[in-house]
């Protein structure tokens, strides 16, 4: 990503032409249920939506290449705005994961500068597994969930995010969550958002959903809130530090590794279990402090994302002992929501409920609402 | 007026000051001096290498920095209610020639008292109307700005609580849109801060306030009306709340241009507040100052002022030192005595009737230019479900535009210069509403930039629908192109000072 640039600029576009499919017939996604969906009436959108983005290209000024796949994964979009691909790359079967990641891999090879992937947090995972952080990405909205922060708001947004991107002189990037919610369980009603990993996307924040979530200086910011949560946290006791950069930020303070997906137990600033279970939590539970950060974007405290915490390594837990932590941009994503909890025992829940301090700074918390959820049928939409 | 297409701004490629001259150019030749000199510094104190000051001549000087004026989008060229938050107000140039007067200008601050007689009873005239304006018992104008004030506010509380033997009082609670100034100056007396969030009314959350005061609350700060617009007209109720655990309640009131004259800190149950001369009352703020900050107490924190406060004893007027429970000397001397006649003139020529319509005009400019600027497609205001009127500024929200374009607030500021307008501000930290934008039309614009202003941003919204990449590759007639926001994030050297660039620039060269 540094070194000689090309010239003009080489942009990769993915259309994922399933996606949003499940959506328009009562499907909560479309993963593994194509022909379901076909089958209900479904109408492909992410053609349009691919479209109204490129658009955005087609009219720039500067000359931008483009490299998409074949057909309708991307090329059919491409010519529809009078775009001509330099090159197409094969596809086998419409957009089946292993499609999508073969070709965002290829793209990569071929030394695209940007990614361009066209669909929702279903193929904004499988572009994740095939590319990781080697290249900036940009989704264009078009599925049904997309809990990941690395969507455009619009595809006109992230059409003019992409020729930004492309043609600034320095090109900047920042790593944004890779979220997806488990459609199994969504098509039951049930939320459950797993973090998969984080991606480059381009730092154009007002282009990019979530504009508050930005901040110039994250690093910076996490640093300060991992030294602030050090001068809370008891070190003589075991210290059990949740899943995500934000609670991460502690044990980056310590200097000491931490597992992103999953909790890691300190005692004395040494790590003692990393990537600890629920029976392991549960031993430590009556004895240890607790930090965790809200996951995703619903502001969940427990129940996402941090299913090692069961209720019965909650109910041993002292809530006192309980420090949630997040950024102050966390809080103001949720617009007046409350914090969440999602747990089976609902007098354990209860326990962690009210108005709770919220660590969000060196010496600086926040008031915040802590309620239970209670499931409702189609809280998604 | 229509809007300014052919604007261009002067594009003067001006360098930094620290890349202009050459060794040997002089401004001044200073004479040799064969009098008496002082010791030498010690060695450990002097500079090895002198300083890298540029060296030039007075015409290059005086050119480089006429080229940088012209380079600028000041407040005496463009109308500048973009500028939201800072009262963007016209400071009458007429007063910069009172503070010029030998009278002032050639007055020594250690001369005897009696010879500035005159000096401290305008001082003492202008707290007299700043207790009126506040409805407070007491006045201190020795903030050196806002934050100053602030800061002197929370060391009031400290000390207030400390000399009731009460000692453990170590938290200062803030709405989350309070200004940043207000949790930094409590965190620099030593305070924790609790924060309370907005509700989605853009109301402080009075239940997280019930949830947050205990008795280790020392005080309470808030402005209000906030920077949305919307004055919280519960604040009686607020400041009940912290009374009732025994803390105190401060108003900071560096904004106090929707309410002057008709609303007053001490009636809405405050115990302490800080004014801003160089906002709200008529001394310039915009790089003209110097700022100054009043802080205004009831007569039960009398004690605990900073020193020295002026005082009328018959006729005479004194600087009173002696309070043993004073704070402390904020500052040497007395105060920013200029910015203290500017304004006491500002006052005097309004009167107190003017000064309400001061707020009243300022509440109806901001109103005029709101409902021009809802009817604009995609722009709203924060917190939309709040429909009461805003008082003298508004939080826009620009999220339907950037939606439906791709052009938000960032690029519509790109875009606001080759119109000749000043970027808007369009928040402080911590953002509460999405792409917020910020407009401020003080008293002192006429109805016809009013106009201007709104005609821009039509032009602008119809540019974003129509022609987003012009927007997009903004500004196309300012003198400098995009500034990217996110360019700490790349890595870019952060600098305050020169000698921090020359060093960052040279690190990122090698």
């Amino acid at each position: 990503m540094s070194g000689d640039r090309r010239d003009p600029p080489l942009l990769g576009v993915i259309v994922n032409p399933i996606a949003g499919m499940g959506g328009s017939v009562g499907l909560k996604g479309t993963d593994g249920a194509v022909e379901e969906a076909v089958a209900r009436g479904a109408v492909p959108r992410a053609q349009d939506r691919a479209v109204r983005c490129l658009s955005v290209l087609a009219r720039a000024s500067s000359q931008i290449d483009v490299l998409s796949a074949g057909g309708a994964m991307g090329a059919d979009a491409v010519r529809e705005t009078g775009l001509e691909p330099v090159d197409e790359i094969d596809v086998y079967s419409l957009s089946t994961s292993e499609d999508t990641g073969r070709v965002a891999q290829q793209m990569v090879n071929a030394g695209v500068d940007l990614l361009l992937f066209v669909g929702g947090d279903g193929t904004a995972t499988d572009v994740f597994r095939a590319v990781g952080t080697r290249v900036p990405v940009i989704g264009i909205p078009a599925g049904v969930k997309m809990q990941s922060a690395v969507f455009a708001q619009s595809p006109e947004a992230g059409g003019l995010a992409a020729v930004r991107f492309l043609t600034s002189g320095r090109r900047h990037w920042t790593l944004r969550d890779v979220l997806d919610l488990d459609e199994r369980c969504l098509r039951e009603s049930r939320l459950v958002p797993r973090l998969i990993g984080q991606m480059l996307v381009p730092a154009a924040p007002a282009l990019l959903q979530n504009p508050k979530a930005r901040s110039p200086l994250r690093a910076h910011s996490l640093a300060r809130l991992g030294a602030a949560i050090a001068d809370q946290v008891n070190p003589d006791r075991v210290v059990a530090v949740g899943p995500g950069s934000t609670a991460g930020s502690l044990l980056d303070h310590w200097k000491l590794p931490h597992t992103l997906l999953g909790f890691d137990l300190v005692r004395d600033r040494r790590l003692l279990v990393a990537d600890a279970g629920a029976s392991e939590l549960a031993r430590y539970a009556s004895e240890m402090e607790l930090v965790v950060a809200p996951i995703g974007g619903q502001g969940f405290v427990f129940g996402r994302g941090n299913q090692q915490l069961t209720s019965k390594v909650l109910g041993s837990l002292d809530p006192d002992r309980l420090q949630i932590v997040a950024e102050p941009e966390r809080l103001e994503e949720l617009l007046g929501q409350p914090l969440l909890i999602d747990i089976d025992d609902a007098s354990v829940a209860a326990s962690f409920t009210g108005y709770r301090r919220i660590l969000t700074g060196p010496d600086t918390w926040r008031v915040f609402p802590v309620r239970t959820t209670v499931p409702t049928e189609g809280v998604l939409t | 007026m229509t809007i300014r297409h052919h604007f261009h701004a002067a594009s003067w490629q001006e360098p930094l000051i620290t890349e202009l001259g050459s060794p040997g150019q002089r401004g001044v030749i200073v004479p040799g001096f064969d009098g008496p000199s002082a010791a030498p510094l010690a060695a450990g104190t002097r500079r090895e290498t002198p300083p890298l000051l540029p060296e030039m001549g007075q015409p290059q000087v005086l050119k480089h920095f006429m080229r940088l004026s012209q380079m600028s989008l000041g407040h005496n060229v463009a109308i500048d209610l973009t500028a939201a938050t800072t009262t963007p107000k016209y400071a009458p140039v007429i007063n910069e020639a009172l503070v010029r007067s030998p009278k002032i200008a050639d007055l020594h601050p250690d001369q005897p008292l009696e010879s500035v007689q005159g000096l401290l009873e305008l001082m003492w005239e202008l707290g007299e109307c700043l207790k009126a304006l506040t409805g407070m018992a007491e006045v201190a104008v020795l903030g050196q700005g806002g934050a100053h004030g602030i800061y002197a506010n929370m060391l009031i509380m400290r000390a207030y609580h400390d000399s009731r033997g009460d000692a453990r009082r170590d938290e200062v609670i803030c709405p989350v849109e309070s200004h940043p100034a207000n949790a930094a100056a409590a965190h620099a007396a030593g305070f924790s801060v609790i924060e309370i969030p907005l509700g989605p009314d853009g109301y402080l959350d009075i239940e997280a306030l019930q949830a947050a005061v205990s008795d280790r609350t020392a005080g309470f700060v808030m402005n209000n009306p906030v920077d949305s617009g919307l004055y919280n007209v519960n604040v009686d109720q607020l400041a009940h709340i912290v009374h009732s655990v025994g803390g105190l309640c401060a108003y900071d009131q560096a904004n106090a241009n929707a309410t002057l004259g008709l609303a007053r800190a001490r009636d809405a149950g405050f115990d302490l507040c800080q004014l801003n001369l160089h906002k709200t009352l008529g001394a310039p703020m915009n790089l003209f100052g110097p700022a100054a900050s009043a802080i205004a107490v009831t007569s039960e924190l009398a004690a605990f002022l900073p020193t020295p406060w002026v005082s009328r004893c018959g006729d005479a007027f004194e600087l009173v030192f002696d309070r043993p429970q004073t704070v402390g000397q904020l500052r040497p001397y007395a105060g920013n005595v200029t910015a203290m006649v500017k304004s006491l003139a500002w006052i005097r020529a309004l009167g107190e009737d003017g000064l309400r319509d001061v707020a009243r005009t300022a509440v109806l400019n901001n109103n005029y230019v709101n409902a021009g600027m809802v009817q604009l497609r995609g722009i709203g205001q924060a917190f939309p479900e709040n429909t009461q009127h805003r008082l003298d500024l508004v939080r826009y929200s620009l999220e339907e535009l950037a939606e439906a374009t791709g052009i938000g607030a960032e690029s519509v500021n790109n875009r606001l210069p080759d119109y000749g307008l000043p970027a808007a501000w369009m928040s402080h930290h911590p953002v509460t509403s999405n792409e917020p934008l910020t407009l401020e039309p003080t008293e002192s614009f006429s109805k016809e930039e009013l106009d201007e202003v709104i005609e821009v941003f039509a032009q602008i919204v119809d540019e974003a629908y129509t022609s987003p990449d012009t927007i997009a590759s903004a500004p196309h007639r300012s003198m400098v192109s995009q500034i990217d926001a996110t360019r700490l994030e790349g890595g870019f050297p952060v600098a305050a000072t020169a000698r921090a660039l020359r060093d960052a620039l040279a690190r990122e060269a090698s």
